[in-house]
């Protein structure tokens, strides 16, 4: 599938096709990897609890720790516009979100065509601090990973997948 | 019986044993991710360190590719306190050998190409 193919199908818009091929650019120089962008991203996820602060979110949201994280965690995904299909889940002490296949605007690999055997994606990183960091005092959030990957991936697309403990 | 992991912790356990002023090693694959390491200092932070050393690795791989260098099997970076060397494992894992400044480069170089084909075995 091309891009003009893939820009139709995932309702892409310019930034989401910039800033996934940049990622893309970054990776084929050898400068990023999974376990950077992880780490990056962290930073970029402790800045949108301020953006999600200024927006009242946090006003907005429940205060049962686990609806309370979902809730601000939808709120993420919704502002950024991160996928065409996605879904929260709550099983448990665990919060995962789905993003289903050919759905996701900023995929390095998906949308900005890097070619690589693991997974670049800057999610988890960023989802885990802006939970971590948003839920500070109401409960610890536990980023939970498949053998050191960040993700699970199966044929129905990408999960990822948070253990919330009240603290 | 012992894991893959384990087997490789073993040899990593060796280098930092046997090779004075080696104060860690790791195994990293391309994705940045530390799969084994022995003998880091608990200041440290293994993923950050391996995520950082081996995107350093595949921008080695890459330079050579642009200066026509031919496979870079190794890479060293010397500092004022310590001294680094990685060796690339196969197309996706990397050895990284950490040291004092002081150690002999030649000393790490010998033990990272006897230790790589000893893990490419296990991996």
């Amino acid at each position: 599938m091309d891009l003009r193919e893939k820009v139709k199908e995932r309702d892409l818009n310019a930034t989401n096709v910039f800033i996934a091929s940049f990622i893309a650019g970054l990776n084929e120089l050898g400068l990023l990897n999974q376990a950077n962008v992880l780490w990056a991203t962290r930073r970029a996820g402790r800045s949108l609890v301020e953006c999600a602060k200024i927006r009242g979110f946090l006003d907005e949201a429940p205060s049962e720790p686990m609806e309370r994280a979902r809730f601000l965690l939808e709120k993420l995904v919704t502002t950024l516009d991160l996928a065409v299909k996605w879904e929260t889940r709550v099983d448990g002490d665990v919060l995962s979100i789905k993003i289903y296949k050919n759905s996701c605007k900023f995929c390095p690999k998906g949308v900005g065509g890097a070619e690589l055997e693991g997974t670049l994606c800057p999610y988890p990183g960023m989802m885990h601090e802006y939970l971590k960091t948003i839920m500070e005092g109401t409960a610890d959030v536990e980023l939970i990973s498949y053998e050191r990957v960040p993700m699970l991936q199966d044929s129905d697309g990408c999960t990822i997948s948070f253990k919330i403990k009240p603290s | 019986m012992e894991t893959m992991e384990q087997k490789i912790k073993a040899i990593l356990s060796n280098i930092v044993r046997d090779v004075e002023g080696v104060e860690g090693a790791l195994l990293v694959d391309n994705n940045g991710f530390v799969l084994a390491s022995s003998g880091l200092a608990s200041t440290s932070d293994p993923d950050l360190i391996g995520g950082i050393l081996s995107s350093l690795a595949n921008v080695a791989l890459r330079v050579g590719q642009e200066l026509d260098a031919g496979d870079i099997s190794g890479l060293i970076i010397e500092g004022g306190k310590k001294q680094v060397y990685m060796r690339k494992i196969g197309d996706y894992k990397t050895l990284i050998v950490i040291a004092r400044k002081g150690t002999p480069m030649g000393m790490l170089t010998y033990i990272g190409r006897k230790s790589a084909p000893l893990i490419d075995q296990i991996l």
